[in-house]
């Protein structure tokens, strides 16, 4: 195993806290853009959290549950340790991208629990749209990751050094953008917590701290996954370069989020089904044709 | 998932007004649905009694927060016919004007309303954009946004100048060149087909069977309209399409919506041209009307609006309004059957319902009167 742990590293990963909540605000104000409104300033996202955190739980009957208090604290804690493999590097080992992997379908997991935690109705429908989506999407992210593995021949995160990765596996890269539709509760694959229908799932349970841990978690892993898809798929230059793709692909996702509307479940069971052969499909392309 | 029961409501997101819908569920699928209904009674009709014809005009107004104009229109069409009065020519174009202008704006909020319960924010903001052009010709002409107060017993409350009728044109121009944007966007987009089409379905026969009215029984190809069947004000005049589509489900409906924006504006555009230059008559000051008995009809946004007056010695004794959202709530257990949860929001609100102006109350028990305190009533059937 490989730990490298100096200054810079730190403040990085103190910085992308920030950074991430930055991102959501720039998210919102595009989007608000797009759909012909002002929107709020993008360091609004700030002003939310802070005013969560200050917000008292309210009397909820899953407050009794353990599983109800503790998981989103542990669901941003898992959100957080993603950032330790991509884009920082602090640790890295042989076969670490299964570490990756299992941590994403811990996070969703999470989810799920906190989901059934929440005694609310609502709640369990999300869990279980939630368990529905992640047989495929989960499974997904594991292909493309492999097909990359594969494709470079290398066994660690810390040996992705390669760029353009974009031009040689197109559509592996298609399917890792499904995927991160999904992850990150992107229409029109927001199914998970579609308001009108199951009044967001679990989060309306949540409130105060609570929510706010869930509320950050999920800006985390916007950027992480707009993070993660630029150095899969971009490849790393310089922080510049690195930081300006990452704001782009939070842009796509806004642009995305603005410009469709939402699959039922069993709607997007399907079409992530057909994601899932296109991404097999890719994974026994390299082993033949390459270009 | 094993079996159980969701509350829809109350208070639930995919509904702006509160109306508890119960849905047993086995595995994502509707297997039962009941509704309970009750919680925004005005008891307008009580309201209505003992006022004076003048007064109860705008109560009736009151009625609906968003076609207001249409009850007003009604309650009107009811008195002027007790008292045999006809309106000049003006005054009914005016009144169309007003009535076809609060079309286009009930059907662009519900657009945008529809669009937003699948996801598709971007268009709720753009219809809410174009709406507040016509919001702004409202309050030009009229001087109200929401309750114009605008018609009065043989009269309306303003002419309109040269400068309104440009601005009433710039106005409407401006929702025209961008339903082409709409029309397309809804016809081309994949993830609306999938959401709208096939939901929702009631066939002509059952439409008819359930007595359905609006746009709601157009999309299922009943030819029913006020306007048409038993024209008003200046109706007969003007020369409009009956927009039908025979798809029956939700996306249908969504299309005769629009389609309805079309036709409007082609009205409002040829009422303009009709205008004359003769003023406006005066309103009555008071109306004094022995013992009489009358209705009135109208083709509101959503569908027929019904309205029954009796009047004995100048006051209103007995008001009736039933309004169609009234008849068409009863078809929603019905549709909801054997669809999904994500069906729920798309269908129930391809039926436009407005809550606040159809809830009315009969409490018939073993045939027998049952007179109760308000607090009774709301702790026995609310």
């Amino acid at each position: 195993m490989n730990l490298d742990i100096n200054t810079a590293k730190i403040i990085g990963f103190l910085l992308i806290i920030p950074f991430a909540v930055l991102m959501d605000g720039v998210r919102r104000k595009a989007v608000a853009r797009m759909q012909n409104r002002v929107g709020p300033p993008i360091w609004q996202p700030f002003f939310d959290l802070i005013k969560l955190y200050q917000k008292k739980s309210s009397d909820s009957l899953a407050e009794k549950n353990v599983f109800f208090k503790i998981i989103p604290p542990l669901y941003l804690i898992t959100t957080l340790a993603l950032f330790v493999f991509i884009p920082l590097k602090v640790v890295s080992f042989k076969y670490d991208f299964l570490l990756l992997v299992y941590l994403l379908a811990l996070e969703s997991a999470l989810f799920v629990l906190a989901a059934f935690a929440s005694n609310s109705p609502f709640g369990v429908i999300a869990s279980m749209r939630e368990l529905t989506l992640m047989v495929c999407y989960e499974t997904i992210f594991a292909i493309v990751i492999l097909t990359l593995f594969i494709f470079n021949n290398i066994t660690s995160l810390a040996g992705l050094t390669q760029s353009w990765q974009l031009i040689k596996l197109p559509i592996a890269a298609v399917c890792f953008f499904y995927v991160m539709l999904t992850e990150t509760r992107t229409t029109p694959y927001d199914t998970v917590e579609a308001s009108p229908e199951i009044m967001a799932g679990a989060e309306s349970e949540f409130s105060g701290k609570g929510l706010m841990f869930l509320e950050l978690a999920k800006m985390m892993k916007l950027t992480f996954f707009a993070m993660l898809s630029v150095a899969l798929f971009f490849g790393y230059f310089n922080l510049l370069a690195f930081l300006s793709l990452t704001i782009l692909i939070v842009l796509a996702l806004g642009f995305w989020h603005a410009t469709t509307c939402r699959y039922k479940v069993d709607q997007a069971f399907n079409k992530l089904i057909f994601v899932f052969i296109f991404a097999l499909i890719e994974f026994i392309r390299i082993r033949f044709i390459v270009w | 998932m094993h079996d159980f029961t969701i509350p829809v409501g109350p208070q639930h997101s995919s509904m702006k007004e509160p109306m508890c819908l119960r849905v047993k569920l086995d595995g994502n699928t509707i297997t039962d649905a009941w509704m309970r209904l009750g919680y925004v009674h005005r008891g307008l009709e009580k309201i209505l009694e003992n006022k004076t014809v003048i007064k109860a005009l705008y109560i009736a107004e009151h009625t609906c927060g968003i076609c207001s104009f249409t009850h007003s229109l009604c309650f009107i069409r009811a008195v002027e016919g007790m008292l045999n009065i006809n309106a000049p020519k003006k005054v009914n174009v005016l009144r169309v004007i007003t009535a076809e202008l609060e079309r286009v704006h009930s059907h662009l909020l519900w657009f945008g309303f529809a669009m937003h319960e699948i996801g598709f924010d971007t268009l709720f903001q753009y219809a809410m954009r174009e709406r507040e052009s016509i919001l702004e010709v409202f309050e030009r002409i009229t001087g109200n946004r929401v309750h114009h107060s605008f018609n009065k017993i043989g009269s309306v409350r303003y002419d309109l100048t040269s400068g309104d009728k440009i601005f009433i044109l710039e106005k409407i121009k401006e929702v025209e060149n961008k339903l082409p944007l709409y029309f397309s966007t809804v016809t081309k987009n994949k993830v609306i087909h999938a959401r709208l089409i096939s939901v929702g379905i009631i066939n002509q026969f059952e439409a008819k069977k359930f007595g359905l009215v609006g746009p709601f029984a157009r999309g299922s190809g009943v030819k029913i309209d006020v306007r048409k069947d038993d024209p008003y004000a200046a109706y007969k005049e003007a020369d409009f399409e009956l927009v039908t589509e025979k798809g029956g489900d939700a996306f249908a409906r969504l299309i005769v919506r629009l389609r309805e924006i079309e036709e409007s504006i082609k009205i409002v555009k040829q009422m303009i041209k009709a205008l004359g230059d003769e003023p406006i008559p005066k309103p009555l000051p008071s109306i004094s009307l022995p013992n009489a008995e009358g209705y009135g009809r109208v083709e509101a946004p959503r569908g027929e609006n019904f309205h029954f007056y009796r009047i004995e010695n100048s006051l209103v004794t007995r008001g009736k309004i039933k309004t169609p959202t009234f008849i068409n709530i009863s078809v929603i257990p019905h549709l909801l059957k054997g669809k999904t949860i994500g069906d729920i929001p798309v269908i129930l609100s391809s039926l436009d319902p407005c809550f606040g102006c159809m809830e009315r109350i009969i409490v018939v028990k073993n045939g027998k009167e049952e007179v109760l305190k308000e607090d009774e009533f709301r702790y026995k059937y609310c």
